[in-house]
């Protein structure tokens, strides 16, 4: 359960500095969403660790435990204060843009051409991480959002990806999307 | 307001490095990451407190001010993040026989953090971070790297790698059981 909050707290932070970097609101909303989802399993987590505690007689186990969910909680709503920036009625400054896309792990975004080499793949077969760096953070589909993909996860064409990684691996993924560099 | 966006920039790399450092002080239960740790908490407070001077001097009218509002609330959240981040390393200055099972938490398959050792003889010996392009190429970024007694945090793209460096990287787990070996000298960078 910790290390699952581990990687909902990192996706948010991820999605936060995303919300940012597209001014997008609904990415901002799946962030206070996934707090929830932080919460719920912050106070599980507690619970158990309390329990285990009686059970073993020995206190230190459910401390450390309880206070590294404590920081990954603490962490989760930091994300929250960030993409908060975004869900006011003010444009954010465009400084805050341009600090995120220049930082050295950057996030880009592009849209999967029908011959691109990523279409009707799963992000498992492709390895894209491993391959080139950039993890895929969420996809637009439609109207819809998949956010933090898995690697059963298939990108269609259409797709419009959402990717965290170093800067230099932005051109060679947006070629990729993009049909342009066939192979990864 | 060039100045404020390189700091917000720099805060915001901070903060990232910081959580992956005290993670990995966890898990290699290094003291000396924690106290790493503790420094670069030190840094984004000092630099949330120039972003807050130069973003105030920086508003004329009501909107302008509510836009500067929203970089002091990513700049004081960075902070928020990194001292969060930081709890969890001090987590280490618990006695040792009250957190025997710390590092073990986070050894599990799905954990992105690794050590690397590596070999004589392996072909990313002496070659710069730069040149190996290790992020783009394998999905892990190193972000420390221990050499004898010393450490390098967060390593530029001119750092050499040397034989016995210990590397700590984050990322996928493929990307780190290639560099494993490559590192091991079983298999070829290129």
């Amino acid at each position: 359960m910790l290390i699952e909050m581990k990687n909902i707290s990192e996706l948010m932070v991820d999605l936060a500095y995303s919300a940012l970097i597209f001014n997008n609101k609904e990415i901002a909303e799946e962030v206070k969403y996934l707090e929830e989802k932080i919460d719920e399993r912050y106070y599980q987590l507690q619970e158990e660790a309390i329990k285990q505690a009686i059970a073993q007689g020995n206190p230190y186990g459910a401390l450390i435990l309880i206070r590294l969910a404590t920081s990954i909680e603490a962490i989760s709503d930091s994300a929250v204060q960030i993409a908060d920036v975004v869900l006011r009625e003010i444009e954010p400054h465009p400084i805050i843009r341009e600090s995120i896309k220049e930082s050295d792990v950057t996030i880009t975004r592009a849209k999967v051409k029908k011959e691109s080499i990523l279409s009707n793949k799963t992000l498992g077969e492709l390895n894209l991480a491993s391959e080139t760096g950039m993890w895929v953070i969420a996809i637009k589909r439609g109207h819809a959002w998949i956010f933090g993909p898995t690697e059963n996860t298939k990108i269609l064409p259409g797709d419009i990806l959402l990717a965290k990684g170093p800067i230099e691996g932005v051109k060679h993924f947006i070629r990729l999307c993009k049909g342009l560099d066939k192979k990864i | 307001m060039e100045n404020v966006k390189d700091l917000l920039m720099e805060i915001k790399e901070k903060s990232e490095l910081i959580v992956d450092l005290a993670y990995s002080s966890v898990i290699l239960d290094s003291e000396d990451m924690a106290k790493e740790v503790e420094k670069l908490e030190g840094e984004i407070e000092e630099l949330t407190y120039k972003i807050r001077i130069l973003t105030m001097l920086a508003a004329n009218t009501p909107d302008e001010a509510e836009q500067l509002a929203g970089i002091l609330q990513v700049a004081d959240s960075a902070k928020n993040l990194a001292n969060a981040a930081a709890d969890i390393a001090y987590l280490l200055d618990l006695d040792i026989s009250a957190r025997p099972f710390l590092p073990s938490l986070f050894l599990k398959a799905d954990e992105k953090i690794h050590v690397v050792r590596v070999y004589p003889g392996s072909t990313i010996v002496n070659r710069t971070l730069g040149e190996l392009n290790i992020e783009a190429e394998s999905g892990v970024r190193v972000i420390a790297i221990k050499r004898g007694r010393g450490w390098i945090y967060d390593p530029e793209d001119n750092v050499r790698i040397k034989e016995g460096d210990i590397l700590i990287v984050r990322g996928t787990e493929d990307g780190y059981h290639f560099l494993d070996r490559v590192a091991r000298g079983e298999e070829s960078w290129d």
